[in-house]
């Protein structure tokens, strides 16, 4: 570590810095025409380093009958033969100074004196700057038992020797919190599990998971990145904090989210429904959601327009995954409209139950759109064509209805009337330009409407 | 005998209301005949009628899209050529043989508004009564679909026919209070779900066996029952009076029904049948609502047979 610094003095200063135990102090006397400075440096408890420095005392001061005293000098710098202690000396032109600091070297013989002519102050700061950790950083995280308990736990950030601009991410999920907020606090970690705090900060972080990057700025700061609101200090105690953990969290079951999005028609209808799509994923995310993306359009009677299928994008994928298609298909701009009465509904809900199986959790069906599905034969209410594969729209849905717990949710933007959106608004029914995006997946068992509030963030497994 | 140029004494005129579907009628009957086999067919008996002809049958066949309303008065002079069956000698002795024919087809297509009750299109209005007063033929299409709708028929055709009659009241033909003509009443849009569910409950369907394809047919002889019917459910209320007004004016032995489709029923290319679970030939436009294209290929019903029922009467045949 201390070959980066070019002067003997920073190389020391460095060697010195880095042997500092807890409860060690390394002083510092720098002599200059002025008199004497004395620096005082140690780690605080969380081996964070903290400088201190003295009033300058003056030569003069240090006078008995015009020579240096050495009860004065051992007054000035109280320290014992065994302690860390360095000179460095500057410009003495005066004799008696140099009188004054040779004595003063004969006071404290283990001290080396260095010679620089760079300013202490600037040499000390570089070196502090470039100090490591000395114990774990980490971030405080609830972790959920099986059972439904809260744990108080850190989630290892930075290791011991950790530098400055040192980063780690991990993936975090923020339950509803009270009016202080959800709260991220560092804690620096000894070996035996005892810690002491490093940082205190809170937000009214929006519910839902979020990849949460934490950058070592300097030992004792950390500063955090990835949240949609900026975190700032917060003033609650630790106990009033810890107090505040519910002894149970109920999560909602593990579910398989089924996303149905209706890609044609306008390109504001089409980014609306992708949007509340968006918005319940993240939501809903957890460790325990699946999540399958299926887009579909109209079915295509002309015949110099192909037929574009119902198509599955994901299938029980992460919710990272299923965002990232529902960003892909955003991406594209609305399908053609087609023949413009009906929409392949019909073919989704076959396409459903035919991957669908019990694993891995409570199916939920949403589908977002505006037109009804086709019929299986010529309907001769609506006069709607029907759907070219036959599928019955009624028979498929009487077929997932048997699959335990399954919920449905429509996101409509049209007129619900309709009996099919009757039907797959089951549980849950909103319209697209109003909705009510924590009720909706409440009333569909993805999101716990109850007013619990959680003030740590949870810790969520990843590369699952 | 070559196909004659000359205009025939008496032509065949088209009349019905707005919309009602009777350029697409004409426009499907190349088709139907070119369907139907190698027995009859339709020429033009000039160049302009012959590019009408082609225009309307590509409309149709290639472009899927129906024709514009015609406005005013639009006349087609097509010629029927095909082949009828003869015989000579005495009784015992009869000799049969096919004679080629040629009909001429001067066909009056009516913009449906000039059908309408007495307005401001006197001079057409006049052209239209007069065209029907020349012809011995009339193909009278009832569109049930906008009597649903609309319910005006009965407006259109009680003031055409009273206009005709005051026209013809000093006529020799005038005789025994009828008109001289010969009346085939075409209940169009078969096709259509109401039409078509309406005959269905009536259990008025039939397929013809002949037909590779198990297109659905009603009876000519079922037809009148089905015009009834529809007309005791139509929007206006009226609809009831235009079966009475037609049978009060023409002589009853001179009208036929026929239950008729200009594009008929959908049939999957790839499956080459007919699907009842799966018949509309209409696909509602996504560019423009009002408009619908055909959705696949055209299977005319009832378009050729009509026409060859008044040839056959104006010829002075025995009829059917």
């Amino acid at each position: 570590m201390g070959t980066r610094y070019a002067s003997a003095l920073g190389r020391e200063l460095a060697r010195e810095i880095a042997a500092l135990g807890a409860g060690e102090v390394l002083t510092i006397a720098e002599a200059g025409s002025a008199g004497i400075v004395i620096w005082d440096v140690h780690r605080d408890q969380n081996g964070t380093l903290q400088s201190q420095v003295w009033p300058i005392v003056r030569w003069s001061e240090l006078a008995d009958r015009g020579a240096a005293s050495d009860v004065e000098l051992r007054r000035v710098i109280p320290v014992g033969p065994a302690a860390r202690l360095l000179f460095v000396r500057g410009s003495l032109e005066d004799p008696c100074d140099a009188r004054a600091f040779s004595r003063l070297c004969y006071v404290y013989p283990q001290a080396p004196v260095f010679h620089d002519a760079t300013p202490l102050d600037e040499v000390l700061r570089a070196v502090i700057a470039d100090d490591t950790l000395t114990q774990w950083y980490e971030l405080v995280v609830l972790r959920r038992t099986r059972s439904g308990r809260l744990v108080l736990r850190g989630c290892q950030l930075f290791p011991p020797s950790a530098q400055r601009g040192d980063r780690r991410t991990v993936r975090i999920r923020c339950e509803p919190s009270d009016a202080g907020g959800t709260v991220f606090a560092v804690i620096a970690a000894e070996p035996v599990r005892h810690f002491r705090l490093v940082s205190v900060e809170s937000a009214s972080v929006p519910p839902g998971s979020y990849d949460l990057t934490a950058e070592l700025i300097r030992p004792g700061l950390v500063r955090f990145r990835g949240l949609p609101t900026e975190l700032s200090a917060d003033q609650r105690t630790w106990s009033e904090l810890v107090s505040a953990i519910p002894a149970r969290f109920d999560l909602p079951q593990p579910a398989h989210l089924i996303c149905a999005v209706e890609v044609s028609g306008t390109a504001d209808w089409v980014e609306e429904r992708l949007s509340r799509i968006r918005q319940l994923i993240e939501l809903a995310a957890a460790p325990e959601l699946s999540v399958s993306v299926i887009s579909y359009g109209s079915h295509s009677f002309a015949r110099t327009e192909p037929e574009e299928p119902a198509t599955m994008l994901t299938w029980e994928s992460t919710p990272d995954a299923a965002l990232a298609a529902v960003e892909e298909l955003g991406s594209r701009g609305p399908a053609p409209t087609g023949y413009p009465r009906a929409a392949q509904i019909e073919c989704v809900l076959a396409a459903v139950g035919r991957r669908l199986t019990r694993h891995p959790g409570r199916p939920v069906l949403v589908t977002a759109g505006s037109r009804p599905a086709f019929p299986h034969r010529t309907d001769p209410v609506s006069e709607i064509l029907p759907c070219p594969a036959r599928h019955d729209w009624r028979r498929e849905l009487r077929r997932l209805r048997e699959y335990p717990g399954i919920a449905f949710g429509a996101i409509h933007d049209s007129d619900p009337a309709d009996q099919i959106w009757e039907s797959l608004g089951r549980e849950a029914i909103g319209h697209a330009y109003a909705m009510d995006i924590p009720r909706f997946a409440a009333d569909l068992g993805l999101f716990s409407h109850a007013a619990q509030t959680v003030p740590f963030p949870l810790l969520e497994k990843t590369g699952s | 005998m070559p196909p004659s140029q000359e205009r025939p004494d008496y032509g065949i005129a088209m009349w019905g209301a707005p919309s009602s579907g009777k350029t697409t009628f004409l426009s499907a009957l190349s088709i139907a005949l070119t369907r139907r086999g190698k027995d009859w067919k339709v020429i033009g008996a000039d160049k302009a009628a012959t590019e009408r002809l082609v225009n309307l049958t590509t409309l149709l066949t290639r472009n899927h899209a129906f024709p514009l309303a015609t406005q005013g008065i639009e006349g087609f002079r097509w010629l029927l050529v095909g082949q009828v069956p003869r015989s000579t000698g005495k009784r015992f002795r009869k000799e049969r043989y096919e004679e080629t024919v040629t009909i001429g087809l001067d066909l009056v297509d009516a913009s449906g508004e000039l059908a309408g009750p007495v307005g401001s299109a006197i001079s057409k209005r006049e052209e239209l009564i007069d065209s029907l007063a020349r012809s011995r033929g009339i193909v009278f299409i009832f569109d049930p679909i906008r009597e649903f709708e609309v319910g005006d028929t009965f407006d259109h055709t009680f003031a055409v026919l009273n206009e005709l009659a005051q026209q013809m009241v000093a006529s020799p033909e005038f005789s025994g209070g009828w008109l001289p003509h010969y009346v085939a009443v075409c209940i169009a849009k078969f096709d259509e779900l109401r039409v078509f569910r309406t005959a269905e409950k009536m259990h008025l369907l039939m397929a013809d066996p002949a037909d590779r394809l198990g297109l659905p047919r009603v009876a000519d002889e079922d037809a009148r029952e089905l015009f009834a019917r529809l007309c005791e459910v139509s929007g206006g209320g009226t609809a009831d009076l235009v079966l009475n007004t037609l049978e009060q004016h023409f002589h009853p032995g001179r009208i036929k029904y026929f239950v008729t489709s200009a594009i008929g029923f959908f049939v999957d290319p790839r499956k080459g049948v007919y699907d009842p679970d799966d018949i509309q030939n209409l696909l509602p436009s996504e560019k423009e609502p009002g408009s619908p294209r055909i959705r696949g290929n055209v299977y005319p019903i009832n378009v050729v047979e009509p026409l060859l029922w008044l040839t056959r009467q104006l010829m002075g045949e025995p009829g059917e």
